[in-house]
């Protein structure tokens, strides 16, 4: 039987861990991960390629190694990361340009699937947005953080690059993402002891459990599935809702002193502030939720999580929070317990 | 001790939403459970499982509804059967009957039996029974709970809304208020219910108008209090209260979603009972000497929506509207400084600040027409302008007929 190879950019990142964990357990895939930083904890399985995205000899890496399958999950905030802190020059080049290299060197090497992931705010929060985006939407999100506007060339070069190639490429969009890690600006957001909101807005807002980030990623390089996706758990909510929900109070703040407060640069670039508030104010004023009939239907993607599992997953973790250093222990108690019932089975049987 | 009580309420419970399934339900069981629910766990149950009991309510409505009236006139001929020991209590009788008929109109259905089938097993007997004021006391009780319970969940986000934001438990806040105006106020006349649907979708479109839309929240209303199946409106509302505090978390979760085509595509797909005024602005920010004269309707956005979707159109006509706030002229430099898409001058507004937007007493009339169907055009329809004028204009010429004929027979405008 002949192995698979899949390749995963950023394989040292938050998703392309995850993602070459679950990979790495199926024998039929052979897993490359790629990425500029050595991974922390070198996953049993997984090929680790230490080199930067934007190299010529990207090509020849997939010919020879006969890859299938892309995972593309290099995205810098520019914040963090092995490189420390990136200049906006330099978060461009790794998150467009690097997109668009891997893209052409993917056709080039005639590779069937590519899937990146993207952000339902590319559609942008807008008073006159139906309640209900569908992928076709016209993306006015441009506005938006220099983040929100790397999502968007990406997106964009992606259209016209579907145009003229008919390579298989699985765009996937989440919303805010949620669930025990932690780890998620949406996250660091709700999980704020009180995270503001704008005073007299309580938009609906839709969220995603991490668990299905990584599954419908998967999902879409196996399926081999082409085309545009909101993936979003089921159940929208109020964002004051959703505050609660963590077992947060929000912060209503007058709408018009946070959009002042936002234009000053002081403001605006500090870190506490970015930290507060990771998004532009119109998403916390406006809808922006994403339809997922085309999840269901044409990428057949069924989400294992609804929204208020994903919630409370997240407020579970919150409450550990503060025991963080004995729950390592607790793993190892319960993984010998695991043991030793197996073997005890294994006896009997 | 605390054990007992949840297991009779649950057994109770199981009881009743066997009973729930079976309509007609008068029966000697489920009166027996009914008694036999204890009142503080009921709200438990609700507590338990919001959306059921909602979506069982629009289904038990009618059978509930007589139920309760039954059990009411059976209270009243009761308590008229008693001794008569004072001639003046003729009159009083008559307000309690009316206290418990209004005052109730919160309380979940099953609640309100409960609390009547107490009073009833109560009325021969004497006040110093300890079980007179122990029946009072669990009603209270119950009431406390109810809402001490509401507040706590709320405050953790345990609350459901549906995929349009609606707020069952929000909207039945807002039931007396709407309930006041609806008969009390406006004393709304709602005729030809039977031409909306008991179940399923339709686009109502009606004539706008009023300053403030009031009208839209009667129509709602109408459906919600006199239709058979008690059916929630989700009216279409301008764009621009999207944009304002409050308004728009507020609107949004009483069940009114932005007007745009993609919305009330959405919405009929769903079998909702849709609400527009293709007149919007020009309609609700209409003169006094224009009323009753229909202005544009739109581009016919709703018709080209409604044959999409095969949703039958219903044309509604609400006279007694249009003449709440007699808009004597449109203050447009005044308008566009504060960012409002008309600013009225009435003869209370803005003279008389706040209490100038207190709408006048006028009698309304609401007239659901004969469902105008669209399943026969197919979705290719909605691509046909001519088929979309024509259909525009014929809803257009019913709603403007109806409002004819309906001030032709009117005498007075508060009567």
């Amino acid at each position: 039987m002949e192995r698979r190879t899949v390749l995963i950019t950023g394989a040292a990142g938050r998703w392309g861990r995850r993602l070459a964990r679950q990979l790495a357990k199926f024998p039929i895939v052979r897993v490359i991960g790629l990425d500029i930083s050595p991974p922390e904890r070198p996953i049993d399985g997984v090929e680790y390629i230490q080199a930067d995205l934007r190299n010529p000899l990207l090509v020849e890496l997939l010919r020879t190694e006969k890859v299938e399958g892309i995972l593309h999950m290099v995205f810098t905030s520019g914040l963090s990361g092995g490189q420390g802190l990136l200049s906006p020059e330099d978060a461009f080049q790794t998150n467009v340009m690097g997109a668009m290299e891997v893209l052409a060197a993917a056709n080039a090497a005639e590779v069937k699937q590519v899937v990146i992931k993207s952000t339902t705010m590319v559609y942008g929060a807008h008073v006159d947005n139906p309640l209900y985006l569908h992928e076709n939407a016209p993306l006015r999100g441009i506005d938006g953080k220099p983040l929100l506007r790397h999502r968007y060339e990406i997106e964009r070069f992606i259209a016209d690059f579907r145009r003229n190639h008919a390579m298989n490429i699985a765009v996937l969009r989440f919303p805010g993402i949620v669930g025990a890690s932690g780890a998620s600006s949406t996250m660091r957001y709700l999980g704020q002891p009180t995270p503001p909101t704008l005073l007299g807005f309580d938009p609906l807002m839709q969220i995603v459990h991490e668990a299905d980030v990584i599954g419908s990623l998967l999902h879409a390089l196996v399926a081999e599935a082409n085309g545009v996706f909101n993936v979003a758990a089921d159940g929208v909510m109020p964002l004051s809702q959703m505050i609660r929900r963590v077992g947060r109070q929000p912060l209503p703040i007058f709408h018009p002193f946070a959009y002042a407060a936002e234009r000053f640069s002081l403001v605006r670039n500090n870190r506490l502030a970015k930290q507060i508030m990771p998004f532009e104010l119109d998403y916390l004023r406006f809808p922006w939720v994403a339809d997922t009939t085309a999840m269901r239907g044409e990428l057949n993607y069924e989400p294992r999580h609804t929204a208020e599992e994903a919630l409370e997953a997240f407020r579970s973790s919150l409450r550990l929070q503060s025991y963080s250093d004995l729950l390592p222990k607790r793993k190892a108690y319960d993984g010998i317990q695991a043991f030793l019932n197996r073997r005890r089975q294994e006896d009997e049987a | 001790m605390s054990d007992q009580p949840k297991k009779r309420g649950r057994r109770a419970a199981s009881a009743t939403d066997e009973t729930e399934q079976q309509i007609p339900i008068v029966d000697a069981k489920a009166a027996e459970a009914i008694n036999e629910a204890e009142p503080a766990d009921e709200h438990e149950v609700a507590a338990e499982a919001p959306i059921e009991v909602i979506n069982l309510e629009g289904d038990l409505r009618r059978s509930s509804q007589t139920r309760i009236d039954s059990l009411l006139s059976a209270l009243e001929s009761e308590i008229r059967a008693m001794p008569p020991s004072e001639d003046e209590r003729e009159g009083a009788i008559a307000e309690v009957i009316h206290l418990i008929r209004e005052s109730l109109t919160r309380w979940p259905k099953k609640v309100i039996e409960m609390a009547v089938n107490t009073l009833k097993a109560n009325i021969n007997s004497d006040y110093l029974d300890a079980d007179f004021w122990k029946g009072i006391g669990l009603v209270l009780r119950y009431q406390l709970d109810a809402n001490a319970d509401m507040v706590k969940r709320r405050w953790r986000g345990d609350y459901a809304v549906d995929e349009f934001g609606l707020d069952y438990e929000l909207l039945d806040l807002a039931k007396p208020l709407l309930l006041f105006m609806y008969r009390k106020y406006w004393r709304v006349e709602a005729i030809g219910l039977e031409n909306v649907p008991d179940s399923g979708r339709a686009l109502l479109v009606c004539n706008h108008s009023g300053v403030l839309p009031w009208d839209g929240a009667m129509v709602g209303a109408a459906l919600n209090f006199e239709h058979e199946a008690g059916r929630v409106l989700r009216n279409l509302h301008l764009s621009w209260f999207s944009s304002l505090p409050f308004i728009s978390p507020l609107l949004s979760r009483l069940g009114q979603v932005q007007a745009l085509p993609a919305n009330a595509e959405a919405l009929l797909e769903r079998d909702e009972l849709v609400g527009v005024f293709p007149e919007g602005l020009k309609g609700v920010g209409k003169l006094y000497k224009d009323r009753y004269r229909l202005a544009r309707f739109g581009r016919g956005g709703f018709v080209k929506v409604a044959v999409k979707t095969g949703a039958p159109i219903i044309p509604v006509s609400i006279i007694g509207g249009e003449e709440i706030h007699p808009h004597l002229h449109n203050a447009k430099g005044f308008a566009k400084l504060l960012g409002f898409p008309y600013f009225p001058i009435t003869p209370t507004f803005p003279w008389f600040g706040p209490l100038g937007l207190i709408p006048l007493p006028t009698k309304w009339t609401i007239v659901f027409g004969e469902p105008i169907d669209t399943e026969q055009y197919g979705a290719k329809g909605a691509e046909d302008p001519l088929l979309i004028s024509q259909l525009t204009e014929q809803v257009r010429t019913t709603i403007q007929n109806t409002l004819l004929d309906k001030l032709k027979d009117r005498s007075n405008i508060f009567v």
